[in-house]
């Protein structure tokens, strides 16, 4: 299953100084989407991609049925919720 | 020619992450990890597997293998679709880390690059130890579940073959001293650059090892294998010299697209020629060039193909220029075929400041017409691509998507100088 979304969401997330050198130290702990809350199990990615001029920052991360995939805008603050997976296969070939 | 073995040390790094696609896919998403997965280019049972992961190859399952075949082999294969700004972010990750190393990185393609120490030569540098830290940092900055295939030699060839011998997580040194030994347990085609034809070549010339192909000489392949330059080439590369480090100049700019279920009529061809000339033209521009040459191409049923290449009499510069100038080269295409693949190149490239005044246009009038273009393309810049576009590009989202080209390198330039964030 994957599904593509586009919605704002809760997140706790904390932006430590306690990280490796060259690392954000930025820690997703919980997601709230659709009234529910998901606690964080595990981080998979933090990459970024430019959309126009703005930056975003992508967070991949899971817990322990469901990935996220979050969505930081460096401009406007926002998180957004762009994509929901687990690791089945989506595709019926 | 009679050449010794060279002696160098080997001060050349070669660096490739394993099943790439696949592996950061892994990173990504903790769910997939130790499980057969498969990025595919396109999702339907054609569809091609471009990176198998690590789990997925001990089921048999090889890259450029269909979504069908990969099942077949492994039911439980999971398919993604590749995800090119991640790819391309990992990519920017990994070069910056290398760069810390040396000043000379030279990217291979989107999961390969090559470090050249030579200019440390004598320092008594360490390459082994880099080699294990740059693994220790990929997992570390990048994610824990990266691996890396670490190659070393004396010339890149060597490195690369190197990286290839213990997969995956290798790291491996070839000097003159065991360079022998290594090549006794390597087939023809191990070689990078060896495929069953040349491999089919050197067994009709009696060479039918890696052995027999270092101790042939140059002359004798030159005769009966190769019968050009490239024979010259094998035998210094074997031997450890250095004869690749060729950089190629940017001769032209081009895009292609796989047509789902084909198209043959002009409504349905004109949207996607329109897109794939856009994106080309983009590239041409952020290069400040214009074009001279069009080329396209079109794969048809039963793997019928059509090309034709066209220079203009003044030079391109905007899609329309563009668009207008490939069309005069399409309209002699064979008529009421499905087209199922097309692709477009602009070739003969010079800087766009050179224009040639018109004789019987408004010039004045173009050259609005181009500074228009480069507002649009600033707008697309800044606000995202396609914000601007033309009414021929109307839902044509799901058309041509972003895909990295495999193994290409003048795509990674244009995420240098203006994707690096």
């Amino acid at each position: 299953m994957l599904q593509k979304l586009d919605e704002r969401v809760d997140v706790i997330a904390i932006f430590t100084k306690e990280a490796p050198m060259r690392q954000s130290g930025t820690k997703i702990y919980r997601v709230r989407w659709k009234s529910r809350e998901y606690n964080v199990t595990s981080f998979g990615l933090h990459h970024l991609e430019r959309r126009g001029s703005i930056i975003h920052h992508v967070f991949s991360v899971s817990t322990k049925t469901l990935k996220f995939t979050l969505v930081f805008n460096s401009k406007t603050l926002v998180w957004m919720l762009e994509e929901v997976s687990d690791a089945t296969p989506y595709l019926s070939c | 020619m009679q050449l010794p073995i060279s002696r160098a040390e080997p001060y050349i790094m070669h660096i490739d992450l394993n099943s790439c696609f696949a592996t950061i896919e892994q990173c990504a998403n903790p769910l997939l990890r130790g499980k057969p997965i498969g990025v595919a280019a396109y999702a339907s049972p054609r569809g091609c597997i471009v990176a198998p992961s690590i789990e997925a190859k001990k089921y048999g399952v090889k890259t450029g293998m269909t979504i069908r075949d990969g099942l077949a082999l492994c039911p439980k294969l999971i398919i993604r679709l590749p995800d090119p700004p991640k790819y391309r972010d990992v990519h920017l990750r990994f070069k910056k880390i290398f760069t810390e190393y040396s000043d000379t990185v030279i990217p291979k393609s989107i999961d390969e690059a090559i470090i050249d120490f030579s200019a440390m030569a004598g320092t008594g540098i360490d390459l082994v130890k880099i080699g294990y830290e740059i693994k220790r940092r990929l997992k570390e900055e990048i994610s824990e579940w990266m691996t890396c295939n670490v190659g070393i030699g004396p010339n890149r060839f060597l490195a690369k073959t190197a990286a290839s011998l213990h997969k995956p997580d290798g790291l491996d040194v070839i000097t003159y001293k065991n360079l022998e030994e290594v090549y006794s347990k390597l087939a023809l085609t191990d070689l990078c650059g060896i495929n069953k034809r040349y491999e089919y070549r050197l067994n009709v010339a009696r060479i039918f090892n890696t052995t027999q192909f270092l101790k042939a000489d140059a002359d004798y392949l030159k005769q009966f294998v190769f019968q050009s330059v490239h024979a010259d080439y094998w035998y210094k590369r074997l031997r450890g010299y250095e004869i690749d480090d060729v950089n190629f100049a940017t001769k032209s700019f081009g895009q292609m697209y796989s047509i789902k279920g084909g198209a043959s009529t002009v409504e349905e061809l004109e949207p996607v020629l329109y897109k794939l000339i856009e994106k080309a033209g983009r590239r041409l521009r952020r290069h400040g060039s214009v074009a001279h040459g069009i080329h396209i191409f079109t794969l048809c049923k039963d793997g019928y193909f059509w090309h034709q290449q066209r220079l203009q009499d003044v030079e391109m510069y905007t899609t329309l220029e563009l668009y207008k100038g490939m069309w005069r080269v399409f309209s002699k295409r064979p008529q009421n075929e499905k087209i199922f693949k097309i692709g477009v190149s602009f070739y003969d490239l010079e800087p766009k400041e050179f224009v040639q005044a018109r004789l019987f246009e408004d010039t004045d009038n173009f050259l609005r017409l181009r500074t228009l273009s480069d507002t649009v393309d600033k707008i697309n810049d800044e606000w995202g691509e396609f914000v601007v576009r033309t009414g021929k590009m109307l839902n044509t989202e799901d058309l041509v998507v972003d895909r990295i080209s495999f193994g290409g390198v003048k795509e990674l330039e244009d995420l240098y100088l203006y994707n690096q964030i």
